[in-house]
């Protein structure tokens, strides 16, 4: 059977992080799904601020995709009854927090942009003369 | 020659019941070594044996000169700690990419001081302060700063 080829490295990407060893379903997933964020928030960022709260956003995205995954995958082995027979065990409570904590910080660069995105579209002249002039 | 396959089979047998009794010590560690002798001006081997650790004491298991049951084990190893190496991959990727964003923290935090504003755990504070400083007052929003956002919302995001 052929496999398909492995996805291209994105260039957001940090450079410490094994691309290859990632599951190809996350690999799709940030290719459908981080990507864009970051060509949105972070690329076309007018201000230097957008653009390192984007940066951040995007990251925390990643991360919170690459656990969600993780922590299905530990779902679906203690369902199936093999916790015990390999080194995975069923996601601890403390992981489950920790993964919430995650989201909410995602979700709090997200309400950040999007406060910046609406002064933006109620005080345009603002970014007209520039943020950090 | 016969004598030489049934002690082969002997130990291949040995070797098995070894890595089955074993099984959840070789999950996390053991590698199968090579090893060459000299005997006068000759180099012989090379010799396999299975390395692996108990507790604080190396130990290991001989494996004879058979590079077939070298291969076995090589492979029974593999499988065995395939799912640990897995994990620790995920956790060497988790942990780089909590670095990404610890290190874009610090930039989107140095973004936001430049404006009187300052991240705290994930919430952005300072809007009352900054908005103090504002020359203009609180309704209009000074150009060039970033007061105005907080006519936007008064929650803090």
């Amino acid at each position: 059977m052929e496999t398909a080829p492995a996805k291209p490295r994105p260039y957001f990407v940090p450079d410490e992080l094994d691309w290859e060893a990632l599951p190809r379903a996350v690999q799709v997933a940030v290719d459908e799904l981080v990507q864009p964020a970051y060509v949105e928030l972070v690329l076309q960022a007018s201000t230097a601020l957008e653009r390192a709260a984007g940066a951040t956003f995007v990251h925390l995205l990643f991360l919170e995709l690459l656990e969600q995954f993780d922590l299905g995958r530990e779902v679906a082995r203690c369902i199936a009854g093999r916790a015990d027979d390999t080194e995975g065990v069923s996601p601890r409570e403390e992981e489950l927090r920790r993964h919430l904590r995650l989201v909410s910080q995602k979700e709090k660069a997200g309400k950040f942009l999007m406060r910046i995105h609406e002064f933006r579209l109620k005080h345009p002249h603002v970014f007209a003369t520039g943020l950090e002039s | 020659m016969e004598n030489d396959g049934s002690v082969d089979q002997k130990r291949r047998r040995e070797v098995q019941r070894f890595l089955a009794e074993h099984s959840e010590l070789l999950r996390r560690q053991g590698s199968v070594v090579e090893s060459w002798r000299q005997y006068r001006d000759r180099r012989l081997g090379p010799y396999y044996r299975l390395a692996y650790r108990d507790g604080e004491r190396q130990c290991s298991v001989y494996l004879g000169r058979d590079p077939n049951l070298a291969d076995e084990v090589r492979q029974t190893l593999e499988r065995l700690q395939a799912p640990g190496q897995d994990r620790r991959r995920r956790l060497r990727n988790r942990d780089a990419l909590r670095r990404a964003v610890a290190r874009s923290r610090a930039a989107w935090n140095a973004e936001l001081r430049k404006s009187g504003l300052w991240l705290k755990g994930g919430e952005v504070r300072g809007w009352r302060k900054c908005r103090g400083k504002t020359p203009s007052g609180a309704d209009a929003p000074s150009e060039g700063t970033l007061t105005g956002v907080n006519d936007v919302d008064h929650e803090d995001v």
